[in-house]
């Protein structure tokens, strides 16, 4: 069919939301000064294919829906051209503990990096 | 009735924390409705499901990482099955944890004409009975 898998959107999100946990105080789990968080869910509405072709390029635009204690909603979109989104995507990201093994409260500048997106 | 799928887990979907990664848990969970509704359907004598169902939505919630030496399976069933879309859902164990909850939107599709269509017979004659 060439289309671009389903399953595969998923990835090009993530790496959107790496490279925006990158420069967050939040940092990339794992990385340096890291303070830890999970993705605790995804849900993706899929509005139109995406036809390959040599050099396609996508554009995910992310933004903060929702911020709570301890989790926040990203809301991100996948465009393939200059016409609306191809696909849309709600992921909950929770700050996370990971010696604790539990949800942990937002620091102060990580809320006000996330709140002002 | 639920449809139980082994699951191999390959190397490259582990990410650098050494658990499965969060966005190949989709492929996973593809690889259960493909060997479901296209290998299944294709042992009851039709194809037409590897020749027009699109996906609308996918939900996923993560409750606890797989590690890439746990065992990986997926059980599915049918939520809901109407005229012109059904609803799958999925549970993803890794060994005898239940790791991940899923929910897909799938809808018959018409690749020629490029327009939904409905379920023939056959088709929802093969869905009804993993309709919990």
């Amino acid at each position: 069919m060439g289309h671009v898998n389903h399953a595969r959107y998923l990835s090009y999100f993530e790496d959107a939301r790496m490279a925006l946990l990158d420069r967050s105080p939040t940092r990339i789990p794992g990385g340096s000064g890291h303070r830890g968080c999970i993705v605790a869910r995804v849900a993706v509405d899929y509005l139109a294919q995406v036809t390959f072709r040599p050099g396609l390029m996508l554009r995910v635009d992310s933004a903060v829906a929702r911020i709570g204690t301890s989790s926040w909603t990203l809301r991100q979109e996948l465009y393939a051209d200059a016409s609306g989104p191809v696909a849309c995507c709600a992921c909950v990201m929770v700050a996370y503990d990971y010696a604790a093994q539990k949800p942990r409260p937002l620091d102060g500048d990580e809320r006000a990096y996330w709140s002002a997106l | 009735m639920r449809f139980v799928y082994q699951c191999p887990v390959r190397w490259s979907d582990m990410d650098v924390y050494g658990h499965v990664n969060n966005a190949r848990f989709l492929t996973l969970y593809e690889e259960a409705r493909v060997a479901l509704m296209f290998i299944g359907a294709r042992e009851h004598g039709f194809t037409s499901f590897e020749r027009g169902v699109v996906i609308s939505r996918h939900e996923v919630d993560y409750l606890r990482p797989v590690d890439y030496t746990d065992p990986v399976r997926i059980e599915l069933w049918l939520e809901e099955i109407r005229a012109s879309r059904f609803v799958i859902r999925y549970e993803l164990w890794g060994g005898d944890r239940l790791a991940s909850r899923a929910r897909s939107v799938c809808v018959p599709f018409d690749l020629a004409n490029q327009r939904p269509r409905r379920l023939s017979g056959p088709e929802r004659d093969f869905l009804a009975p993993w309709q919990a």
